[in-house]
């Protein structure tokens, strides 16, 4: 057969000078058919199919005025999402692999949108050889936790019980995470060669990726937007530029792999020739037919008594993200030296190995450089300096705004990371592992690659019942850090706030029913996501962290400005019985405080895991696990300050996990957790004007926040499980209300109370409970 | 070495040379027959394209808002996945789903849709003598009834012309003659029967418009009516000898319009219908054993245009005719009104007068003005059109050659839609289109920011947050966006979505067949760079003149293309001239290499006598080297210039005229091959794009926009 194709291109070699474009095209389709036919073509097919039911119904006894939020108080995230991958393999040295994501929800508002059908995953990748790798389009890459990394942004929580990881990890598949990769999109190049013995192995490696692209998003948007209609820097994460990344990692593993040495030098940048202006609609007011006044985006402006109005607005030229205008331009270089010592001594019961990191950065910052004027009364003050035309006008940007003159800085910045693995395995089936983490950061050390974290704390049950407050994340009253780390709904369908009417002929309640929270269509809900973040965007993400999970070292072994060490041991004895210790203690390199000195934090603790049937000898498992941990951050007030405030800040944090597996017949098994986190904070660490957050207004002095759940497990095949749980949360916080509301206290807290004469005041202390009951069936099949 | 080149140039006047379209047939035919061993294979098959690459393009201008160079980037993955389902060795359904990501990871890209577009089911059947195709299709009939005229750039560098090709097919299209339409087509071959060697017989019906269903919805396809094509062929071929007829109608279902917009007053329906007949003959095998065959194709084709207004107003007057009655007195005889018996009033009251009334009947008439629909025929335009072309083609020893003479003669009224659009369009913006240009006048800006050579070559695919900018309205002029623009307020609510992202085009093909009525509208922007002389093709109204064209060829090696034409159109006494050549050598057989180094280049112009008197030119040259193992160097040049003598006016009032355009691209790059089918190129390039102008205000002028090209993809083939 194969013959026949030969013979028959044959007379057609090279058709070649002829000039239509149809002979050209002709030419290479038959080119590529005889390719195709000749090749050896392969497809596989592979994937995964989950269907998740959670119906979360949220109370609380606080709310006793059910009139003023009207809000659903239960969420039924119901969604099935298959995920087809398929691998095309033309070649035997190049593959197209795609992922297709299939997703129907199930009593969704929006079904056309719900039942949608996306690509999670493309990319074609091939070798030259044995040694050259290539890959274009979507990859995910990890070089070393100060360069290349994807860290997770949560502190480890010890023996997390299977029930709650098992979350987590379905939250993060659906994000399309992978360990502590980083998900990129453009050319990765690699090349390996082992030569073998003492000289060991090469990595010569390259990336080249778009971080960024130049792309409109609306401010009120709930994905794309760190905090929705924030207004504030770091809020958007549209991009006026492209942003790129450049890389070259050369290792050397010599001696039989047992030395390693390696060199990044990496290139973040912004494209500033590639800045792009948008077209807008004005900013106009209508007055709805309730006789409320809107802002174009939804927001309430005023109550009046207009009739229906329909202004209409000019488009104008504007900037796309008008709080990223300077371009990034961060170098990065890093060299690494590690040594596998019980490698070298062909020891296999002994651990030992070492590895130093030591990387510097350079970022560019902008400055406006300033005059000093008269201002009026003989006093100087800096105003900035404008910039000037060639003819003595000054210069405008495009919204008319006059350009000041920049100042370009150097900000350098370096990173140390040392790490140990010391153990040794003992006769009788103990064994004991030391690992301890060396870190200095300073804090202008900087490289959005390794400080990205993979979880930003986001309300994702029952978020419809905080309409707009549920932008500030962390401090949105009904937040709980266990449905943030636990829960998702890749399409979730809000209500419409309870300010719009519900059933009209007209858009009026997709438009007046908007908050400035989120957009009424559907949006994926969920924590964990691979987004590379600007510095900016960092800074933001540091004001809205969650004590509980983000305390020490939210972006990783990465984290800008912590000195300090970071221990655990693990003992364990034959493979039923494992107990871990762990310590850290770091510091702050520089106050990131106007009120306040460096901080310290200060992490301990301890579990136990135990399978008492593996122990007994039987062949399934019954595991019981354990663990509690205490974490405090200190803050001492500069001393200026220290007759308006304490002496110092506190935050203490005690997390506390329990968990249960049996598995008593070979498919069906019980699976059971416990959580606790307790947070205490004090005048200082609780005060708002100390711990500036978004929507964090009234000091919040206790959280105390349970989760408990149960459920039988039916696994089929491996990867194919049927699970069926119940569970509880609960929330209580106290609040310092004696300044009165704010967003982080729920709208229907009543606070007030009228004294003997009938002054009114507000207590001083507010506890708000409330509680959420999970129900879940959760059914995974992977083929 | 020299004696070679001599003898090289020597041979060069005598050569004939090869048949570009014996070629393709060729090659076609092979085509063929590999998808045929390809295709017999039943069940469901995946297969098709991914890419992946960046294009980056950075326009320069003093033009430019605040001076600074904008640098527009595409980097993207993207795959065209083949789906066919195989029922039955003889049908096949067809779908192809296209994939697209723009590498970036600002935010989770929910609402990343898979598109579909290209749908069909098609057949031989009946022991291969009935063809079908349902759904999408490619269908031609001949050069007046349907009908795609083709852009021929002579010697196109392989750089060039793949790039053609590939913004062609990112709209569906191809540089096949046959026109893309979504319909039925049945088409029968007898084959051979009794001393006939074929009797054909094809029938197509297709919807080629639709009426939009909702104001301010994303919807790429539409028009105020629903528009049909319906067209059927037959003919008979008889020892070389063909004879056949066609009848193509084209029109818009008024029922379509009426039901969809009683509101908004008058719509417009534009009707063609064609009749042609084909008679042709070729020698086919009768010369020399075929190695030279004659012939000649015959067409004359007759049309009707019809141009209606049809307008919902109060045309309708019901007249209602009713009986009444009307009581009026008696009188007596005295003339007194007669009294009757009087009745007692209520207490108090005066007691009722008793009058005695009698009944009169009349009839009257009651007008209702009721809202209708009517219609009004505004123009009607019959034309006929004929031409007839006698060719030569053979092969001859090494030599391959062809002469083709061409006569046409097409009335001024003569119409024929579906023959008349070719696919390339232009006047789009393709790169940098978010570029502010604030150095120069808005109306040239808007129509040549990009120029002929940027919109032929070039593509942009990708994908898109919903948003102002980009959504699609069925506004009545079309685009939303212009500073100024009023905007119904319900707008931004309906782009609260979150982000959901649509697939969007800036290509310069378009498969839409233009309306005669569009078409005249924008007659005066039709790019003149291509086919200036016969825009719509052969089926262009008000030509006579004639064309002759040749291609000589030798041993593959060398191939010299000539072309001329003059036309008359009558009514603005206005002469077409066009001529062109050019050559293409692959200078490796000379050098004893078994591989390809060619050279290429040509030179084409055309001007008119009168109305604008346009001056266009073209010079191409290109280079294909494959220079070592899988390295293959790729070049190209392309210069053109529209002059326009008599001045374009922009604006009605002749305040903003344009004088000539100058524009120039350079192309190079390396192409690697990887493996079988798949291939990464490495371009770069600059395109230069100049404009001279003249407004009332400011006098002379120009626009200089300049665009470095920076390209680099993988092609896989699966």
């Amino acid at each position: 057969m194969k013959m026949t194709y030969k013979t028959l291109l044959s007379l057609l070699v090279a058709a070649g000078v002829a000039s239509a474009a149809s002979e050209v095209e002709l030419d290479k389709q038959l080119k590529a058919k005889q390719d195709s036919l000749e090749s050896k073509r392969g497809l596989t097919v592979d994937g995964n199919v989950m269907g998740v039911f959670v119906n979360s119904y949220m109370s609380s006894d606080q709310e006793t005025d059910k009139t003023i939020n009207r809000n659903p108080s239960a969420e039924r995230s119901n969604f099935v999402t298959a995920d087809l991958g398929l691998h095309f393999r033309p070649y035997e040295s190049v593959r197209a692999n795609m992922i297709l994501r299939f997703e129907a929800g199930m009593q969704n508002y929006f079904a056309s949108s719900a039942k949608s059908i996306s690509v999670p995953w493309m990319n074609i990748e091939g070798n030259v050889g044995k040694n050259f790798y290539w890959v274009i389009g979507d990859f995910r890459q990890e070089y070393s936790p100060l360069t290349i990394f994807a860290p997770t942004g949560i502190d480890d929580i010890l023996y997390e019980p299977l029930i709650f990881s098992r979350a987590k990890e379905m939250a993060r598949t659906s994000a399309m995470l992978e360990g502590n990769k980083r998900n990129l999109q453009g050319v990765n190049l690699q090349f390996r060669n082992d030569f073998g013995g003492p000289l060991g192995e090469l990595r010569v490696e390259g990336i080249f990726a778009r971080l960024r692209r130049v792309q409109v998003l609306d401010v009120t948007g709930a994905n794309g937007n760190l905090l929705p209609y924030g207004e504030t820097d770091g809020a958007y994460m549209s991009s006026n530029m492209d942003k790129w990344m450049l890389s070259a990692n050369i290792e050397l593993l010599p001696l039989n792999k047992n030395i390693y040495a390696g060199f990044t030098g990496m290139y973040v940048f912004d494209d500033s020739t590639s800045f792009t202006y948008t077209s807008r609609s004005e900013i106009k007011y209508y007055t709805g037919e309730d006789g409320v006044m809107y802002d174009t985006d939804g927001s309430i402006i005023k109550k009046g008594n207009g009739s229906m109005s329909t202004t209409e607005a000019d488009y104008r030229t504007e900037y796309i993200n008008r709080f990223e205008l300077d371009p990034q331009r961060t170098t990065i270089i890093s060299g690494r030296l590690g040594a596998d010592v019980a490698g070298i001594m062909e020891n296999k019961d002994l651990t030992l190995d070492v590895m130093a990191e030591v990387a510097m950065s350079n970022d560019k910052l902008y400055e406006y450089s300033m005059i000093s004027v008269d201002d009026g009364s003989g006093q100087m003050v800096p105003v900035p300096e404008p910039e000037m035309n060639a003819d003595g006008s000054f210069k405008v940007d495009a919204t008319n705004s006059p350009v000041f003159k920049k100042v370009e800085k150097d900000d350098d910045g370096m990173a140390i990371l040392a790490t140990l693995n010391a153990g040794y395995r003992l006769p009788m089936g103990l064994s004991v592992n030391l690992s301890a983490n060396y870190i200095m950061n300073d804090s202008n050390w900087y490289n959005n690659l390794a400080q990205s974290p993979q979880f930003f704390a986001t309300r994702t049950l029952n978020s419809d019942k905080d309409g707009a407050t549920v932008k500030y994340g962390v401090n949105s009253p009904l937040y709980s850090t266990f449905t943030s780390l636990y829960y998702f709904d890749p399409k979730f369908s809000p209500s419409i706030a309870s300010n719009g009417s519900l059933i009209s002929t007209t858009d009026d309640p997709i438009l007046v029913g908007q908050t400035s929270s989120y957009n009424i269509a559907p949006y994926s809900k969920n924590s964990w996501g691979q987004s590379v973040y600007t510095r900016k965007e960092l800074a933001l993400m540091s004001m809205m962290l969650d004590p509980s999970v983000q305390m020490s070292l939210p972006n990783g072994l990465a984290t800008a400005n912590r000195n300090g060490i970071q221990a655990n041991l693990v003992l364990g004895y034959g493979d039923f019985v494992e107990a871990t210790g762990i310590f850290s203690m770091l510091n702050q390199d520089k106050s990131n405080s106007a009120f306040l000195k460096e901080a310290q934090y200060m992490d301990f603790g301890g579990g136990l895991k135990i399978d008492v049937f593996k122990m007994l000898g039987f062949s399934l498992p019954l595991e019981i696990s354990g663990s509690y941990r205490h974490s405090t951050k200190t803050q001492e007030v500069l001393d200026a300050y220290k007759t308006a405030f304490a002496d110092k800040g506190e935050l203490n944090m005690d997390f506390i996990n329990a968990g249960l597996r049996v598995q008593y017949l070979p498919r069906l098994g019980l699976n059971a957790g416990l959580q606790m986190i307790n947070t205490e904070f004090d005048d200082v660490s609780s005060s708002p004007a100390v711990n500036v957050s978004p929507g964090y207004q009234v000091p919040l002095l206790k959280g105390n926040q349970m989760q408990w759940m149960v459920g039988l497990d039916y696994t089929i095949a491996d990867g194919v499980f049927l699970a069926l749980n119940y569970g509880w949360i609960t929330v209580e916080n106290t609040y310092n209300t004696s300044a009165g509301k704010g967003f982080n206290v729920p709208d229907y807290a009543e606070i007030s109370v009228e004294d003997e004469a009938g002054n009114a005041s507000f207590v001083s202390e507010y506890k708000h409970k409330f509680s959420q009951a999970v129900v879940q069936a959760v059914m995974n099949v992977n083929f | 070495m020299t004696s070679k080149i001599a003898l090289l140039m020597c041979g060069a006047a005598v050569f004939a040379a090869a048949e570009d379209s014996a070629l393709i047939e060729k090659q076609q035919g092979l085509l063929n027959t590999l998808d045929s061993i390809d295709g017999s294979v039943m069940g469901l098959r995946l297969n098709g394209t991914a890419k992946g690459g960046v294009i980056s393009s950075t326009e320069s201008s003093d033009q430019l808002f605040d001076g600074s160079d904008n640098r527009e980037n595409q980097a993207y993955t993207d795959v065209n996945l083949k789906v066919s389902a195989r029922p039955s060795a003889e049908t096949e359904a067809k779908v192809e789903l296209r994939l697209h990501k723009d590498w970036q990871s600002a935010y989770e890209e929910a609402v990343n849709p898979i598109i579909g577009h290209w749908f069909s089911y098609d057949g031989k059947i009946l022991d291969k003598h009935v063809d079908f195709n349902l759904g999408y299709m490619r269908v031609g009939y001949t050069p007046l009834t349907i009908y795609v005229p083709q852009t021929e750039i002579l010697q196109e560098p392989e750089i060039f012309a793949s790039k053609r090709v590939d913004a062609l097919a990112m709209r569906n299209l191809d540089t096949t003659s046959n026109r893309l339409l979504q319909g039925l087509n049945v088409a029968f071959n007898s084959f051979e029967v009794g001393p006939l060697s074929n009797i054909y017989a094809q029938v197509t019906g297709s919807r080629i418009r639709n009426s939009a269903k909702k104001y301010d919805e994303v919807f790429f396809d539409y028009d105020w009516s629903d528009r049909i094509l319906i067209a059927a062929n037959a003919g008979v071929d008889l020892m070389g000898i063909k004879l056949g007829g066609n009848y193509v109608y084209t029109f818009d279902r008024v029922e379509s319009a009426r039901s969809n917009t009683a509101e908004m007053g008058d719509v417009f329906y534009e009707d063609n219908l064609i009749f042609s007949g084909v008679l042709g003959f070729d020698s086919k095998k009768m010369i020399m054993d075929g190695k030279i065959r004659a012939g000649v194709d015959a067409e004359f084709a007759s049309s009707k245009w019809t141009y209606t207004k049809d307008t919902y107003g109060k045309f309708d007057t019901t007249h209602t005719y009713n009986i009444k009655g009307q009581w009026y007195p008696q009188f007596d005889e005295n003339g007194f009104v007669r009294d009757g018996v009087p009745t007692a009033g209520s207490a108090g009251a005066a007691a009722v007068d008793p009058i005695v009334y009698d009944t009169l009947f009349y009839i009257y008439d009651t007008i209702t003005v009721s809202m209708d629909w009517k219609s009004e025929e505004l123009d009607e335009r019959k034309g006929i059109a004929f031409n007839v072309s006698p060719f030569v083609a053979g092969e001859v020893g090494s030599v391959k050659f062809d002469l083709k003479g061409t006569y046409v003669h097409n009335d001024e009224k003569f119409w024929s839609e579906q023959a008349s659009s070719n696919y390339y369009i232009g006047n789009t913006t393709i790169l940098n289109g978010d570029a502010i240009i604030s150095g120069s006048n808005e109306q040239v800006v808007e129509q040549f920011r990009s120029g002929s050579l940027e919109n032929m070559y070039f593509s942009v695919y990708n994908t898109n947050v919903l948003q102002q900018q980009n959504m699609m309205s069925k506004n009545e002029n079309g685009f939303i966006l212009a500073e100024d623009q009023k905007d119904s307020y319900y707008t931004p609510g309906r782009l609260y979505n979150n982000y959901r992202l649509g697939h969007f085009y800036k290509n310069g093909y378009k498969a839409v067949a233009y309306k005669y009525m569009e078409l005249m509208n924008e007659a005066a922007f039709i790019d003149p760079s291509v086919n200036m002389a016969m825009p719509m093709g052969l089926a262009t109204p008000d030509r006579n003149g004639f064309a002759v064209n040749g291609n000589v060829g030798w041993n593959d090696a060398i191939t010299l293309n000539l072309r001329f034409s003059q036309y008359n159109q009558d009514v603005i006494s206005n002469t077409f001239t066009t001529y062109g050549a050019g050559l293409g050598v692959d200078v490796a057989p000379f050098l004893g290499w078994n591989r390809r180094l060619i050279v290429q280049g040509s030179f084409e112009a055309g001007s008119e006598s009168d109305y604008l008197k346009r001056e266009t030119s073209r010079i191409v040259a290109g280079l294909t080297a494959d220079v070592w193992g899988p390295f293959t160097l790729l070049g190209g040049f392309q210069s053109l210039e529209k002059k326009f003598t008599n001045g374009l006016p922009l604006a009605d009032d002749g305040s903003v005229i344009v004088n000539d355009i100058n524009e120039t691209l350079i192309l190079g790059g390396l192409q690697i091959k990887l493996g079988p089918g798949a291939v990464l190129d490495l371009q770069g390039g600059t395109m230069a794009n100049t404009v001279d102008f003249a407004t009332a205000a400011a006098g002379a002028q120009s626009l200089e926009l300049n665009k470095l090209l920076l390209m680099g993809n993988i092609t896989v083939l699966f």
